[in-house]
Formats: C-alpha cells, sequence, structure tokens
C-alpha cells in the first residue's frame, strides 16, 4: 500500500490546467481519481493571505510523515555573525596594509521572523505541527535562473499560542526559522 | 519447535504509525525444551529483505514449560523510513515509496552447543552489503504488516487508520486514508507549491478540480485525464441542493434533479420505494422522479447513484410516507348531458380525491340512481317521462369533513322517430312505419287533408294500409270531407277504404306518449290511384 504525493497547489496544477489563472481563484477542491474512480477528496482550498512576492512560503512534515505547507507574511530577516579573533605579530618593515587583529570561526546565518493572522483556534493542531517538526523548507524564487526549489530551514524553538481565553483576541501565529545552511566563509 | 507461537502480534495488512510500539510476544522453549532459551531473536525483515535482528535473553514471562519473550521493533522501523518532498511545483503523481515499509518478523530461539556456547536456531539470516545480496534466515513468522513515518499523539485516536479517518472529508474510497491533519481553512497562494499526501491502495493517476472564482459563486469543474472526464466532459454533480420531499399514498409523487455535468447520466438504485420511478438513463440535466405511494411509512431510504463520463454523485435521502385525506372535488362543473323519455340512460362523472366517497341524495329524480365506484359516480335510470329543468342535488362527501356539492338540472326529451311511409302502386297499398321503435305506448294517426274528395267508385281505391310500428294497437284515420275510415283496430288493415279523384295525400303521424301527442312527422305522399271506370 504505497504512499501517494498528489499534486494540489497552484503551481503544480498550473501546468496540468494551463488556462487557469491562479490569481483570479478564491478557493478550490480536488477529487483524486483512480480510473475514474474518486479516492480522496481534499478539504476546501483557500487562495490567498500572504500571497505577495515578498512573503514567504513554509513546508513541513507533518505529524503523519509528510509535508504540509504555510504562507507567511513578509519576513522580518536578521543575520546573525559570530566569530573568533586571533592577533598575528606584524612583519618588518610594517605595511599600511597588514593587520594584527584576525577574523576566524565566521558563523553567519539569517533568523527569520513572519506572521500569519489568517488562521484560526481552529488550525491550531494542524498548524503546531509547524512549530513542532524537525523537518522544514521554504519556497524559495531563483533570482538567478537556476528555478525555484525548496530550502531547508530550521524551525527554532519558541511559544504559538493555540488558544486564548480572549474570545475577541484575533489569532496570531508567528514563526522563528533560519537557514538549514549558514553562510560559507573563507577560511583563509 | 522451540518458537511455541507468537501470542501477541499484529494484523494482517494493518498499517502502523512508527513511532508507537511495534510490538510482539513470541512464545518459546530452548531447543532441549528448556523453558528458557538464552537467546531469542527477531529478525525484522523490510519490503521482504532481512534488514536487522533484534535478540533479547531476558523473556518477559517464565512459564511452566515455555517463556514469553517481548519485541518492539519501532527502531528498527524508525531507522529506514524517511520523509520526502515532491520537487517544487511537480505535476507527477509521486511514489513516495520511503515513505511506508512492509515489514514482517521471523522469531528463532535457541541452546546450547555441547562447548555451552549459544546456538541459534535455524538459519541466521544475513544483512545485503554493496556487494552481496542479503540472505534469509529461516524461523517462525509474523503476518505482515505496513508501517508508516508517522507519529500518533496520546490525545490522538490510537488505531492509525480510524485516527486519519477522522480527516476525510468528502468522497473516500474505503482503502484511502489522508496523510495530513489539513482543515479547510488551508491557504495557499499563486505562487505555492503543494501536494496532498494518501495512502491509497489504488494508484491516483487524475485530479478533477473544482474552482470557484473570485468573481463567481460557481465551481467549475476540470478534470486532468482527458480520458476519464477531461477534454469536454464535465463531471456530472448536483445543482443546488437535493431533498426529496415527503409523499401521502395515493397522491402523485414528482421531484425534479437538476444537474451539472455532460450527459448522458445513468443511475444505479440501490434503495428505493417499489412505487418509486428513477429514469436508469437521464439525456438532459434534468430529470424527475415520479410515482404514486401505495403504502405507508417514514424514514424510507432513497440511495442512488448518478454517472456520467467525468464521475458520480451519490443521492442519500430518507422520505416519509403519510396516509392523509384528501378532500372530495368535481372534476368539472356540475352537469349531466339530457335525458330521452323511454331510453336508458348512463353518465359517470369522476370525482378527485380520496376514496371512498360518498352521496348524499338532496335532489334526485325518482328514476335515477347513483352510485359510486372508487372515484367515479354514475348517474343511471331510464326517464318515463318528458320535462325540463329537473333538479338533481347530491352532496358527495369522504373523509371527515370533505363536501363536493353537485347541483344541477337535467332535460328529459320525448322520444323522436321518423315515420316513412311507403307505396305499393301495383298492390294499390301503402305502409306507414317508424324509423326507430319506440318503447312507449303510441298510436298513429293518419289524417288526410282536407279537399280530398272519396272516389264514387267503390272498391277501387285503397284497399288496405298496414303499420308496421310495435306497441298497443294503433288507429288510422283518413278524413276528407269529413269523413272517417279506420282500418281494423287490431290488425291495422285499413280496408275498403273508398277514395275518387285523389291526387294528393297528407299524411301525417302522431306518437302518443302517456296522453302526450307529439307531432313526429308530415308527409305528402303522391298516390297514384286507378281511375273509375
Amino acid at each position: 500500500m504505497p504512499v501517494y504525493h498528489v499534486p494540489s497547489g497552484p503551481q503544480n496544477l498550473d501546468g496540468l490546467f494551463p488556462t487557469i489563472v491562479w490569481s483570479n481563484v478564491a478557493d478550490y477542491w480536488l477529487e483524486i481519481l483512480a480510473g475514474g474512480t474518486v479516492l480522496a477528496t481534499t478539504p476546501l482550498i483557500k487562495m490567498g493571505c500572504c500571497c505577495s512576492d515578498e512573503d514567504v512560503v513554509i513546508h513541513f512534515r507533518n505529524y503523519l510523515g509528510t509535508f504540509d505547507q504555510a504562507p507567511f507574511q513578509k519576513p522580518t530577516i536578521v543575520k546573525t555573525t559570530k566569530s573568533g579573533e586571533w592577533k598575528k605579530s606584524l612583519a618588518y618593515p610594517l605595511a599600511k596594509q597588514d593587520t594584527g587583529w584576525n577574523r576566524f570561526n565566521v558563523n553567519s546565518n539569517d533568523t527569520y521572523e513572519a506572521v500569519n493572522t489568517c488562521f484560526n483556534e481552529s488550525d491550531s493542531f494542524w498548524l503546531q505541527q509547524l512549530f513542532d517538526t524537525s523537518v522544514a523548507f521554504m519556497q524559495w524564487t531563483s533570482v538567478e535562473g537556476e528555478g525555484n526549489f525548496f530550502l531547508p530551514i530550521v524551525i527554532l524553538d519558541g511559544d504559538f499560542q493555540k488558544e486564548s481565553s480572549d474570545y475577541s483576541a484575533s489569532s496570531k501565529a508567528t514563526v522563528k526559522f533560519k537557514l538549514g545552511n549558514e553562510y560559507i566563509i573563507q577560511r583563509n | 519447535m522451540p518458537i511455541t507461537s507468537i501470542v501477541t502480534q499484529l494484523n494482517v495488512n494493518q498499517t502502523l504509525a512508527a513511532y508507537r510500539p511495534v510490538a510482539f510476544v513470541v512464545r518459546a522453549t530452548r531447543t532441549d525444551g528448556n523453558a528458557r532459551p538464552p537467546v531469542v531473536y527477531c529478525d525484522v525483515y523490510v519490503n521482504g529483505v532481512f534488514y536487522k535482528t533484534l535478540a533479547r535473553n531476558q523473556y518477559q514471562i517464565l512459564n511452566a514449560t515455555n517463556s514469553d519473550w517481548f519485541f518492539d521493533i519501532q527502531d528498527a522501523c524508525q531507522e529506514v523510513l524517511t520523509s520526502e518532498i515532491g520537487t517544487y511545483g511537480g505535476q507527477n503523481f509521486i511514489t513516495a515509496s520511503r515513505s511506508i515499509i512492509t515489514v514482517f518478523c521471523r522469531f528463532r530461539s535457541s541452546g546450547f552447543d555441547t562447548d555451552g556456547f549459544i546456538l541459534p536456531e535455524g538459519t541466521v539470516p544475513q544483512q545485503g552489503t554493496g556487494e552481496v545480496s542479503p540472505v534469509a534466515g529461516t524461523g517462525t513468522q509474523s503476518v505482515t504488516f505496513y508501517v508508516i513515518n508517522a507519529v500518533l499523539q496520546h490525545e490522538s485516536q490510537q488505531s492509525l487508520t480510524a485516527h486519519m479517518a477522522a480527516f476525510k472529508t468528502g468522497t473516500w474510497n474505503g482503502s484511502t486514508h489522508p496523510l495530513t491533519h489539513r482543515t479547510g481553512n488551508y491557504r495557499v497562494c499563486p505562487q505555492s507549491s503543494d501536494y496532498f499526501s494518501i495512502l491509497s491502495v489504488a494508484a491516483p493517476n487524475c485530479v478533477r478540480l473544482h474552482y470557484r472564482l473570485k468573481s463567481s459563486s460557481e465551481y467549475t469543474i476540470v478534470n486532468s485525464c482527458p480520458g476519464s472526464g477531461g477534454g469536454g466532459c464535465t463531471a456530472v454533480r448536483l445543482s443546488g441542493t437535493v431533498n426529496l420531499p415527503n409523499g401521502n399514498v395515493g397522491t402523485p409523487y414528482s421531484y425534479t434533479i437538476n444537474l451539472i455535468g455532460t450527459p448522458p447520466f445513468n443511475t444505479s438504485v440501490s434503495n428505493r420505494p417499489s412505487w418509486m420511478n428513477i429514469p436508469s438513463v437521464i439525456t438532459g440535466n434534468s430529470f424527475t422522479i415520479t410515482g404514486t405511494p401505495t403504502t405507508a411509512g417514514t424514514t424510507i431510504p432513497v440511495n442512488f447513484t448518478i454517472t456520467n463520463c467525468g464521475g458520480s454523485v451519490e443521492i442519500n435521502d430518507t422520505i416519509d410516507i403519510s396516509v392523509t385525506c384528501v378532500n372530495v372535488s368535481l372534476s368539472g362543473a356540475a352537469g349531466l348531458p339530457d335525458a330521452v323519455v323511454g331510453q336508458p340512460y348512463s353518465v359517470t362523472v369522476h370525482l378527485n380525491g380520496t376514496a371512498p366517497i360518498d352521496k348524499i341524495e338532496n335532489d334526485v329524480p325518482a328514476w335515477m340512481d347513483i352510485t359510486i365506484s372508487g372515484n367515479d359516480a354514475t348517474f343511471s335510470g331510464t326517464p318515463p317521462t318528458a320535462g325540463n329543468d329537473i333538479p338533481v342535488d347530491v352532496t358527495f362527501t369522504n373523509c371527515e369533513s370533505g363536501t363536493a356539492p353537485f347541483v344541477t338540472t337535467i332535460n328529459v326529451n320525448q322520444a323522436t322517430a321518423d315515420l316513412f311511409v311507403s307505396w305499393n302502386r301495383f298492390s294499390s297499398s301503402f305502409t306507414v312505419g317508424l324509423s326507430t321503435p319506440l318503447d312507449a305506448d303510441f298510436q298513429i294517426i293518419l289524417l288526410f287533408a282536407d279537399g280530398f274528395e272519396e272516389s264514387p267508385c267503390t272498391g277501387s281505391a285503397i284497399s288496405s294500409a298496414q303499420f308496421n310500428g310495435v306497441g298497443d294497437p294503433w288507429i288510422v284515420q283518413a278524413g276528407w270531407t269529413g269523413d272517417s275510415h279506420a282500418p281494423d283496430s287490431t290488425t291495422g288493415v285499413w280496408a275498403n277504404a273508398n277514395f275518387s279523384s285523389i291526387t294528393d295525400i297528407n299524411i301525417e303521424g302522431a306518437a302518443h306518449i302517456d296522453g302526450d301527442i307529439l307531432t313526429i312527422g308530415s308527409y305528402q305522399v303522391t298516390l297514384h290511384l286507378q281511375q273509375c271506370e
């Protein structure tokens, strides 16, 4: 009994249904067929919420071992760099460009913080899997012509308010993550 | 057999989460029959190939003649499993072969050799390497089952399939399960790549997309496989909500269902009452369920499936059929056609409403009978006398308070018939008859117009006249210049009437019915009488 991944996102369906302008679609759902027989039906999939080019889409492994995705608003990205220092003596004759202090073991990475306000408390059991996951990616739109891909990320520890005692409170999910691969810095 | 039995194991083809116990308890004896083997082995086979062995040297329960040994192989399953994300924007259906494994175990016991070393039972399996293929071992084999790379939280349903079933929405095949907890508020963007993952016996090959534009409230359906619903075939779906109405016994039932999709449609009925008609083939985009309920009942199931080139839609509903008395009413205005005296009369009037129907005769002619059979009332009888505007006032009743007044009048006309007169010039006789026999008593009177003169000749004129009518003896009178000649009142023979110089004779006939004289004809007969010599 295999596990099947059925294309269901607009980017996946665009090639199957090339006449559809997805930016005009309000919502949709799919029936998954085998020889004309309905095998499965997806829940309603809503279009919109955090869909600008600057927003970010995170894919995360869920409790059942497959991947779901959730869009978030334009993230705040903070670069954090840590390194060590060492000092060497200056050679004779002294030269203007010579340095005594040097930097080594430079670790540089970006930390993202993004918010989504489209989910509500009834989504919390599903959305908490994003905060619990050990495997996650974000969609990366290439600007160098190599095509789009999934960029591995690491979800950072934090709190996720699943429910509020304040009935009037609006739901807000904030996720923090860093890139799965830090920036590579020359060591010589 | 050192492995006596597998006391606890899984069900055949059961699907488990890898991060919950995948447990076995086996009952074993040492190879020499001792109750406690030094080691019991659990050889784990993944996808039919030996993967690793779990060995235990501590029993769980020591019985009198054997011992029970516990194994949990979830770690081994977790080591093998992984998760796979599809390619960005991929359009293919991906088989995630590393997200699920087929597993069985073979259990072996052990003993001691002559040197006191532990000697495993049977053939020891060997793991494969890059150069050497794995070698299967022997042992008592468990059932085969599936493990997926999933976790089940403590608060969740601990049956994985039941847990997954709780997250199904819409139509699902029984052997297909969702591998996600997505809600109806799942959000995507035009730039989103995404896959919907399922666990399925059957391999999917198409998707049918139902999408709604922002400017519309209607969903458009398209199919990714032209041969199974795409390419001009719109899958069937209901236009609006189907809610079968309840009905009443004896009252025609009718309900129209409108469909969206490419016709023709076929129906497959699994449940319906026997009186209900559901067309097997629907050529248009609507059809009507018809019939007349015959028996009452509640929660009567109506289940049928409508299919077309692109898919199917199920209709599952129940109806109640009750016995409701429909008050009697006339199917038209009250009225009866004219009757004829002496002729049988029978007119049937249809009544609406629930039978039985009764009647109250308020004012009805004595000769008229009214009988009711089902929803038909018959007015019958033979009117003996004529009359106009004779009242007929009947009230039909049914149910508890249903009434339908039938108030009208009827005309009873006299019977009519034509007289005919034939003249036989050779026998010098004429015959008078009626075109239609009259059942009532009557007389015929022949009156000769004034001005005719009797012939002086004797015995040279009309010798006889015969009337071929029915009824009582009749009288024929012929008169001119005041004379009266009557035929025999019994035989009707008009004998020895002497006429002279008669060239024309006017014969008038009249029927006497119950004392009333009705002129029913006037005939001019030319008599060519022989002249007297």
